[in-house]
């Protein structure tokens, strides 16, 4: 269930039951929406997703749109 | 209405507190790149940007993983980045378009280069290295920051062993970012 208007292009937290049923988690950018399903796309080479993660609407537990941080010097990743 | 921007203000600082303890990052990274034809070559000016979005994992001086995907807060897809493929700065887009594509550069000495790749990584199999690949051919240029690589093939190294990849057949032009590569064989 999603209680936060979310369009293409907004960076997203989702937690939501996968297949087994598992509690899972993903980040990425909001591709595609259709009234079952969302794409979160993980990786763009240029504007093409390369790695993507679909998820149907009912298995949506939470959903927070996020700023991400960009990492601009190596210092930043210890 | 003074209350509420307050608590609106509050609201966004405790998600910025949030976020930063979930330690969510977006990267800009390049790739090696292939080329099959000699137009499509000629007519590439620069290494496309690649970005990716996930929580940041184990990082080093020399590799950083960023996950995608997490079942019960267990890791399960993701990425493993070169630390050299990272870009940091827009003189990145500046220096790269003088990759030398002249012909009248062209050496023709066969060289063999070994360099580490990018992993992407699924079903819970995170690895704890990159990708140690091979590629042979006749070297093209190897000025600025990139070796461009003419009638190359490439091999994936896998526990010491050479392997298949999915540019294992000959390719006309392999461009790898030389802050990927580890060492460089000169054969003629």
């Amino acid at each position: 269930m999603i209680n936060q208007d979310i369009k293409k292009g907004d960076t997203v937290m989702v937690e939501y039951k996968n297949n087994s049923k598992l509690l899972e988690k993903t980040v990425g950018v909001v591709y595609a929406i259709t009234d079952n399903y969302i794409l979160i796309v993980h990786n763009f080479s240029g504007f093409l997703p390369v790695d993507q993660t679909e998820i149907t609407r009912e298995s949506i537990i939470s959903l927070e749109i996020i700023l991400p941080t960009e990492i601009n010097k190596i210092e930043e990743l210890e | 209405m003074k209350v509420l921007g307050h608590l609106t203000q509050k609201l966004s600082e405790m998600a910025k507190i949030y976020f930063f303890m979930e330690n969510i990052k977006a990267l800009k990274y390049i790739d090696a790149l292939y080329f099959e034809d000699e137009q499509e070559f000629k007519k590439f000016k620069t290494f496309s940007e690649h970005i990716t979005i996930g929580w940041l994992g184990k990082s080093s001086k020399e590799k950083v993983e960023l996950i995608f995907n997490k079942v019960d807060e267990k890791p399960k897809s993701g990425i493993l980045l070169p630390v050299g493929s990272l870009i940091f700065t827009d003189a990145f887009h500046r220096e790269n378009q003088n990759i030398k594509k002249e012909e009248k550069n062209f050496s023709k000495k066969t060289v063999g280069v070994y360099w580490r790749d990018i992993v992407f990584f699924d079903n819970f199999q995170i690895p704890n290295e990159l990708t140690d690949m091979y590629t042979e051919g006749e070297i093209f240029s190897d000025s600025g920051d990139f070796v461009v690589i003419k009638n190359s093939s490439t091999i994936k190294i896998v526990d010491k062993k050479l392997k298949g990849h999915h540019q294992e057949k000959e390719i006309l032009y392999c461009i790898i970012p030389k802050s990927f590569i580890c060492s460089i064989e000169y054969y003629d």
